[in-house]
C-alpha cells in the first residue's frame, strides 16, 4: 500500500567531477535524464537476498559489480562523483549501532568497491506524517560541487557537507555534529567518528526567523549550484487538511550563498498561496532564448522561469524577477462550468513533482500528483523560450517522473505504468511501453537504451529510438522508487533496500 | 456524561414505548467480515462472472462508499456519502443508507454532517455499519467519531460524539472501519487524547452499552501510536474469558477482555500501524501488515502466532517465540486476509492475489491482477474469491493449490471513462455479491438465493456468582447543577452480567495511588447510591469514584465541565513548575480534554494566561474541549494573541458549536470553518503579532435547520464594534456542540496566548 505521499524524485549541482560522473540529480543543471555511459549490460540478475542477513547474494548474480544495503525505504536518487556514490535512505539498516531508530540517512560508498565510507544521520522532526513522514528517509539527491555537497534534509534544512565526511577532520563553521545527529530528547551528543558526516553549514527553512516554511510530508528537492548560488525549492505546502496553507508568506523557491548558507534570493510569485500540495520539484538552470534562467515547476502547477540575478523588492528583500510563468494544467483541468475542479480528483488540476528540464533551448514539463491520489488526467508540455506552449499532449496520465530527451526524442514515464516516446519537436508519439506497474522513478537514457524501474521491482530496458523494442525486464527483490543513474559506464539501481552497481563483466 | 445520559435515556425510553426494543433477532451478513469473522461465505451457487451494467447485474444504487454493506433480514445497510439537493460544499454529508437487499429499493437513509475533522478530499464513508444479531439494531462510527445506534426502521436510539466527549482525534485518511458487537456491548476503536490517565494520545477501544449508549469500559492495550487503525475486533474465547483480537495504530496485535476491557496481551508486529483484520486459525492467529518490520529491514509481513492458552493475571508482552511462521512476500497495510479452511488469501499492495498455506506459511502462488491495492479485501464463497482492486476492478478467481484461475476481471468505469476506486470488501448474501465503490453500490448474482449462516457452537456455561463489579458509566461529565447516577453491575468470573447491585454499596471519592494529579471532582457524592451532584457553583474539576460491595470494588471517573457562566482568567493558578525553557508555568485545568500536554499557564504582559507549548512539533496544533457537546446557543469569547514576524504568525481561535472561529495570522483573516472541505469562509482582518485581540463568537439557530455563525474581533482595549465582523450563513447548522479553544503554530515556531475565556448565554 502506498504510504508515502509525495516523495520526490528530484535532484541537483555544477561540479568539478569527471565528465562521466553523475554529480547531481539529472546529471547536470539541465536535469535532462541522459547519461554518457557505454557498454551497459542488458543481461542482469541481481541475485537473491540472504534470509538472515538481507545481504545480496552475488554468487548467482549476473553483471553486478557490487550491492550495498540501504534501509527499508530509499527514494533519494544516487549521485556519483569523485570516486564516491551518495544515496539517501532511512536508518532501518543502521550503520552505526549506537544510532538505531527512525532517521533520515545519507550514505556514502566507494564507487569502485561499494564499501561504506560515511553517513549523515538526520533525526526525524517528530511532526508525524504531515512534515517528516515516518521511515521515508532522505529524499534529496545531493549536488556535488568540488569538495562540498548540498542537500535538503528530511527536516527541511538546506545543508552543506564535506564530500569526504569527518575522515579529514571537522570543518566549520558548523562543528556540533554530535548534537545535530542526536535524537535524544535532552540532546545528549552522539559519538562522532571517521564514518560520520562533516556538516559545514545548515539553513533551517522551517525556522520562523528564516523563511518559516511548512514542509508537507517530507522535505525534498535536489538543489542546484550555479556559481556561488545554491537554488532549492522549499517543500512548502498544505497541512493535514490538504486545504489549508499554513505558511502562505514563505517562499517556495530560494537561493542561498553556497559558502555561507545565507539567504540571497527568493521567489515572490506567491507560489505558496496557490500550492496544491507542496513545492517539492527541483529547479533546473540553463540557457533559454539565449539567456540564463532558473526554470522550475511549482507546487501550483505552473512552470516558472526566473532571472537568476536578484533585485530588491519594496521592503529591501532580494527577490527573483519572474521572466514568465505558464500553467501546465489545461484550463479544463482547473474549471468546469465556471466552477473550480477539486484537487485530487481524477479530472482535477495537478502540481509539478517531476523536474522540469531544459533541452535544446526549450523547456519540458509534465504534471502529476502524489501517488496516493491514484490515476488522473495529465499533461506533458514543450515550452518555448518565451514561456508559450510549443506543443503539449494530454494523452498521458499523471506523472511524478522526470523526462529524458536524447537524439530528438523525449521519453516520459507516467504513474500508471506507461513509458512514452515522443518526437521532442512536434510531440508526435512514436510508441508506448506498458510496464503493468506503478512508476515513481524517472527514465534514464544511456548507452542507446531507456532504463525504467517500477514499483513491482522490475527494471524495464527498452531500446532508445523511434522504433519500439523491449530489450529485457529484470526482476529485483524489492520495489524500485528511485531512478536509474549511469556514471563511468556503471548503472546504478536503488531498490527500497539495496543499491546495485551494474556493469558488464 | 449526564447531559448525554438524559438524551440517551430519553431515546431509550421512547424505544421501549414504541416496542422496538423487542426487535427481531437478525440474520445475515451482519458485519463486513461476514458470519465467520474471516471474509468467507457458507453459500453455494454464487456467480462466476460479472460485467458492470451487463450480464447478471441486478441493480446499482448511487452511493459513494468505501466499506462493505451489511445485510440483515433482507435489509441492506451501507455507509457512504453524497450531496443530494445541495451542490454546495456544505451539502456533502455522510449517509447511513438502508435498501431492500433484493431490489436495491431505498427504504430509508440518514444524513450526517461532518464537523471540524481532518478528513480530506472527501475521504468519507471508509467503514461499515454493523448489525446486532440480538436486536437487529445498526451501529456505525463515522469519520469524525460520531457514533450512532439506529433501529432497522431508521429510528435513533442514541448518538455519541467521541470527539467532544472523549477527545477522539481525527485523521486525514478518513479510515474509520466498523464497530464490533458482543453481548450487551458495542465496541468502537479510535485514537483519543482525553484527560488524566487517558490524556496521552493512544489507540483505544471504548465499549458502550448497546441499548443505552453508556460507556461500560475503555481500554488502552497498546503503546504510543504512529498511525490510526480501523481494525475491528475479532472475538474469541480464552479459557473462561471472552476476548477480542485486533491490530492497533501502534503496530501491535492486542488481545483484550471483551467484557471488562482489561488488556490481556500484545504482540509487536510492525513499526507502523496495523489496519488489517486478524483471522483466527484454530488456536493460532494470522495477521498482516505493510509497514516496517521490527526485526528486518523490509516492509510488510504475514505472520502466524500461537495464541497463549492461559488467561494471564497481567498483560503479557509476547515476543518472537510465539511465531509459528512468517511470510515476507506480503505488504498489506489496510487490506485484510481471508481464511478458507487451511488457505490464506491476501491482496498485496502491488496488485497480486496471494495464496498461502496456513500451516506452513508458504506461498503457493501469486497472481498479478491489478496495478496496486489499498483498502479492499477479498471475500470468498462457493469456491471462488471475489477480489476488488483500488484502481477499479473486481476479479473473480477460482483458486486451486496450483494456480489462480481467473474467471472474470471486470473494470469498473465512471461515466467519464476513469477507473472507479474500489475500496470495500465484497458482501455475499443469498446468491448475490454486493460491491461498494466510489461510483455506486453494485449488486449482481442470482435473484433467488438463500443465505446460509454459521452455527454458533459455543455453549455458554451457566452464569456464576458475582465475582467482580463494573460501574456504568465508566466515565462521566456533568455541568454545575447537574447530577450523575450509576449502575453497579455484578459480573461473574467470566465478565457476564449477573445483576445490577443496589444494596450494600459504599461509595467514596478516590485518588488512585498511581495518579499523577491528586484531584477530586467538585461534586457531592451520596455514599450509598453513588449519585454525584455538582453544585451551581461547582468548579471545573475531575477525579475518580470508588464503590465497594462485599469486599469487591470498582472505580469510575469523571469531570465537572464548563457551561454557560464559565469564566477562566487563570489568575489563581500558582506557577510552581518550570518549562523546558525555564519559564514559570503550570498546567491548564485537568477537566479540559487533552490540554495538559498542549498548554501552559504562564505570565504574559502582567497577567496569567494560557499559552500553547512549542516543545513538541507533534502538538503544533491543538483543539481542546471543556464543555458538554449538547450545549447550544452560547457566546464564547476570549482575549487572543499570536507571536510572530513578517513571514510567520500563528492561528488562534475558539470552538463554538462545532465551528472553528479563528484569527489566522499568516493570512490576516478572521475565519469560520468546520472541516475546510465543507465550511470555510473568511474576512480580511489584519492580525498583528504580539497584539491582544478580543474574539467573540456565537452560532445562531434559525429554527429551520439553517443558521448563522458569527464573530467579532477587535483590538483589546478598544470598544466592542456594534456589528459582527463576519457572518457565515450555514444551510446545515450544527445545532449543538462543545465549546473549546484552538491553536495552530505552524512548525511550533510562534506561540499563541489566550486569556479571559467567558461563556455566556446567546440571544
Amino acid at each position: 500500500m502506498k504510504t508515502t505521499t509525495g516523495l520526490l524524485l528530484t535532484g541537483l549541482a555544477l561540479s568539478t567531477a569527471s565528465a562521466e560522473d553523475w554529480p547531481m540529480w539529472g546529471k547536470d543543471a539541465s536535469r535532462n535524464m541522459v547519461g554518457n555511459a557505454k557498454n551497459l549490460p542488458v543481461d542482469i540478475h541481481p541475485g537473491e537476498l540472504d534470509d538472515d542477513t538481507e545481504a545480496a547474494i552475488l554468487k548467482d548474480a549476473k553483471n553486478i559489480k557490487w550491492a550495498a544495503k540501504l534501509g527499508s525505504q530509499a527514494y533519494g536518487n544516487a549521485v556519483v562523483a569523485g570516486g564516491k556514490v551518495f544515496v539517501g535512505t532511512n536508518n532501518e539498516s543502521p550503520r552505526d549501532p549506537a544510532q538505531k531508530g527512525d532517521r533520515g540517512v545519507l550514505m556514502a560508498f566507494d564507487e569502485k568497491t561499494g564499501s561504506f565510507l560515511w553517513q549523515l544521520v538526520i533525526p526525524k522532526l517528530g511532526a508525524g506524517k504531515v512534515s517528516d513522514w515516518e521511515y521515508v528517509g532522505l529524499c534529496s539527491s545531493p549536488a556535488i560541487d568540488g569538495d562540498r555537497m548540498y542537500l535538503v534534509t528530511n527536516r527541511g534544512e538546506v545543508m552543506c557537507l564535506d564530500v569526504d565526511g569527518m575522515a579529514n577532520g571537522n570543518d566549520g563553521p558548523f562543528k556540533d555534529e554530535a548534537r545535530y545527529s542526536s535524537a535524544a530528547k535532552d540532546g545528549t551528543p552522539v559519538e562522532i567518528g571517521t564514518q560520520s558526516a562533516d556538516i559545514i553549514w545548515i539553513y533551517d527553512m522551517r525556522d520562523g526567523d528564516n523563511i518559516g516554511t511548512f514542509p508537507h510530508n517530507v522535505s525534498s528537492c535536489s538543489p542546484v549550484v550555479v556559481g556561488d548560488m545554491l537554488i532549492t525549492a522549499t517543500s512548502n505546502g498544505v497541512d493535514w487538511s490538504h486545504t489549508n496553507i499554513p505558511a502562505p508568506n514563505a517562499p517556495s523557491l530560494i537561493s542561498l550563498n553556497k559558502k555561507t548558507g545565507k539567504l540571497t534570493g527568493e521567489e515572490v510569485s506567491e507560489v505558496s498561496t496557490r500550492v496544491l500540495h507542496a513545492s517539492w520539484s527541483s529547479p533546473a538552470y540553463g540557457k533559454i532564448g539565449g539567456k540564463n534562467a532558473i526554470v522550475w515547476g511549482g507546487g501550483d502547477g505552473f512552470t516558472y522561469a526566473f532571472d537568476p540575478k536578484t533585485i530588491k523588492d519594496d521592503e529591501g528583500f532580494d527577490v527573483f524577477r519572474e521572466l514568465w510563468r505558464i500553467d501546465c494544467n489545461p484550463p479544463e483541468y482547473r474549471m468546469k462550468d465556471g466552477k473550480p475542479i477539486k484537487y485530487a480528483t481524477y479530472s482535477g488540476p495537478s502540481e509539478i513533482i517531476g523536474t522540469t528540464i531544459i533541452a535544446d533551448g526549450l523547456v519540458y514539463a509534465i504534471i502529476g500528483q502524489d501517488p496516493e491520489h491514484g490515476d488522473g488526467v495529465g499533461n506533458i508540455l514543450c515550452i518555448g523560450p518565451d514561456g508559450k506552449t510549443v506543443w503539449n499532449s494530454k494523452e498521458v496520465g499523471r506523472s511524478i517522473s522526470t523526462l529524458s530527451l536524447a537524439d530528438g526524442l523525449l521519453y516520459a514515464a507516467e504513474y500508471d505504468g506507461d513509458v512514452h516516446c515522443y518526437d521532442a519537436k512536434t510531440g508526435k508519439q512514436h510508441w508506448k511501453h506498458e510496464t503493468q506497474s506503478r512508476i515513481w522513478g524517472s527514465t534514464l537514457v544511456a548507452d542507446g537504451k531507456v532504463w525504467m524501474g517500477t514499483e513491482d521491482g522490475e527494471l524495464h530496458i527498452l531500446k532508445a529510438g523511434k522504433e519500439y523494442k523491449s530489450l529485457a525486464t529484470v526482476e529485483f527483490p524489492a520495489p524500485i522508487y528511485s531512478s536509474a543513474v549511469a556514471a563511468n559506464d556503471v548503472l546504478y539501481i536503488a531498490t527500497q533496500t539495496h543499491l546495485y552497481a551494474i556493469e558488464k563483466k | 456524561m449526564k447531559h448525554l445520559m438524559n438524551f440517551r435515556s430519553m431515546l431509550f425510553g421512547a424505544l421501549l414505548i414504541s416496542g422496538t426494543a423487542f426487535a427481531e433477532p437478525a440474520e445475515g451478513w451482519l458485519s463486513w467480515r461476514g458470519p465467520n469473522q474471516n471474509g468467507t461465505s457458507n453459500e453455494t451457487g454464487l456467480p462466476d462472472k460479472w460485467e458492470p451494467g451487463a450480464e447478471n447485474q441486478l441493480w446499482k444504487y448511487g452511493l459513494n462508499g468505501a466499506g462493505a454493506p451489511v445485510i440483515a433480514n433482507g435489509k441492506l445497510y451501507a455507509f457512504g456519502y453524497g450531496q443530494e439537493g445541495d451542490d454546495t460544499a456544505e451539502g456533502v454529508q455522510e449517509i447511513l443508507l438502508c435498501l431492500d437487499a433484493k431490489t436495491g429499493k431505498k427504504l430509508w437513509e440518514k444524513r450526517y454532517s461532518d464537523y471540524i475533522s481532518d478528513v480530506v478530499y472527501n475521504r468519507y464513508g471508509i467503514g461499515s455499519p454493523i448489525v446486532d444479531a440480538e436486536t437487529g439494531n445498526i451501529y456505525l462510527q463515522m469519520s469524525n467519531g460520531r457514533c450512532v445506534a439506529v433501529t432497522p426502521e431508521g429510528k435513533d436510539i442514541w448518538e455519541i460524539s467521541l470527539m467532544e466527549e472523549l477527545a477522539r482525534l481525527t485523521f486525514p485518511n478518513g479510515r474509520t472501519g466498523s464497530a464490533a458487537i458482543d453481548g450487551p456491548l458495542v465496541i468502537f476503536h479510535c485514537v483519543t487524547a482525553n484527560w488524566g490517565t487517558t490524556g496521552p494520545a493512544r489507540d483505544r477501544f471504548y465499549a458502550f452499552d448497546k441499548f443505552t449508549g453508556e460507556l461500560v469500559w475503555y481500554s488502552t492495550p497498546g503503546v504510543r501510536p504512529v498511525d490510526s487503525s480501523f481494525c475491528m475486533p475479532v472475538f474469541g474465547q480464552l479459557g473462561d474469558q471472552r476476548v477480542f483480537y485486533a491490530g492497533t495504530g501502534c503496530g501491535n496485535i492486542v488481545c483484550v477482555n471483551a467484557r471488562t476491557g482489561k488488556p490481556v496481551w500484545r504482540f509487536q508486529l510492525s513499526q507502523g500501524g496495523v489496519n488489517s483484520q486478524v483471522v483466527l486459525y484454530g488456536d493460532k492467529l494470522i495477521a498482516l501488515h505493510g509497514k516496517e518490520n521490527i526485526d528486518a529491514t523490509s516492509k510488510g509481513r504475514l505472520v502466524c502466532i500461537n495464541i497463549p492458552q492461559e488467561y494471564p493475571a497481567e498483560q503479557l508482552v509476547l515476543d518472537k517465540d510465539v511465531e509459528v511462521w512468517r511470510n515476507d512476500d506480503h505488504i498489506g497495510f489496510t487490506s485484510s486476509p481471508t481464511l478458507v479452511k487451511d488457505r490464506v488469501y491476501t491482496t498485496n499492495f502491488t496488485g497480486e492475489l496471494i495464496c498461502v498455506d496456513a500451516d506452513s506459511g508458504k506461498t503457493l502462488w501469486q497472481e498479478k491482477l491489478a496495478p496496486d491495492q489499498i483498502h479492499a479485501s477479498p471475500a470468498y464463497g462457493d469456491g471462488k474469491i471475489y477480489a476488488p482492486w483500488f484502481e477499479g476492478s473486481l476479479a473473480i478467481v477460482k483458486p486451486t493449490d496450483a494456480k489462480a484461475e481467473v474467471l472474470s476481471n471486470a473494470e469498473i468505469k465512471a461515466a467519464d471513462g476513469s477507473g472507479v476506486k474500489a475500496l470495500a470488501a465484497p458482501t455475499i448474501w443469498a446468491g448475490k455479491i454486493y460491491l461498494s465503490t466510489r461510483d455506486g453500490l453494485y449488486c449482481f448474482g442470482n435473484k433467488e438465493g438463500r443465505y446460509v449462516g454459521s452455527k454458533n457452537n459455543n455453549k455458554e456455561a451457566a452464569l456464576g456468582p458475582v465475582a467482580q463489579l463494573q460501574i456504568v458509566p465508566a466515565e462521566f461529565a456533568i455541568a454545575p447543577g447537574q447530577k450523575q447516577e450509576f449502575k453497579v453491575y455484578g459480573l461473574d468470573k467470566s465478565g457476564r452480567r449477573v445483576e445490577i447491585i443496589t444494596e450494600d454499596l459504599s461509595w467514596e471519592k478516590f485518588i488512585p495511588p498511581t495518579a499523577k494529579v491528586k484531584a477530586k471532582v467538585d461534586a457531592t457524592l451520596d455514599a450509598k447510591t453513588g449519585t454525584v451532584t455538582a453544585g451551581e457553583d461547582a468548579a471545573l474539576s475531575a477525579g475518580a469514584l470508588k464503590v465497594t460491595h462485599k469486599g469487591m470494588s470498582a472505580t469510575t471517573r469523571g469531570r465537572v465541565e464548563a457551561t454557560i457562566g464559565y469564566t477562566a482568567n487563570f489568575e489563581d493558578v500558582e506557577l510552581k513548575m518550570e518549562s523546558p525553557d525555564g519559564v514559570k508555568v503550570n498546567f491548564p485545568p485537568l477537566a479540559w480534554l487533552g490540554a495538559r500536554i498542549k498548554w501552559y499557564v504562564l505570565e504574559k504582559d502582567g497577567s496569567k494566561v494560557i499559552a500553547n507549548r512549542l516543545d513538541n512539533v507533534l502538538f503544533q496544533r491543538t483543539m481542546n474541549f471543556f464543555g458538554g457537546e449538547d450545549m447550544t446557543n452560547y457566546v464564547i469569547e476570549a482575549n487572543v494573541m499570536t507571536d510572530g514576524n513578517r513571514r510567520i504568525k500563528s492561528e488562534v481561535g475558539l470552538i463554538n458549536q462545532r465551528y472553528k472561529i479563528s484569527l489566522v495570522g499568516n493570512k490576516n483573516v478572521l475565519e469560520v470553518s468546520s472541516n475546510y472541505e465543507r465550511v470555510q469562509q473568511a474576512v480580511k482582518f489584519p492580525v498583528k503579532a504580539n497584539q491582544w485581540y478580543h474574539l467573540k463568537t456565537h452560532v445562531k439557530n434559525n429554527g429551520d435547520g439553517t443558521g448563522e455563525v458569527r464573530a467579532k474581533a477587535w483590538t483589546k482595549g478598544e470598544d466592542e464594534p456594534a456589528e459582527w465582523t463576519i457572518k457565515v450563513p450555514v444551510k446545515k447548522l450544527h445545532p449543538h456542540g462543545a465549546p473549546g479553544i484552538y491553536a495552530f503554530s505552524p512548525q511550533a515556531q510562534k506561540r499563541v496566548y489566550i486569556d479571559n475565556i467567558k461563556i455566556s448565554a446567546g440571544e
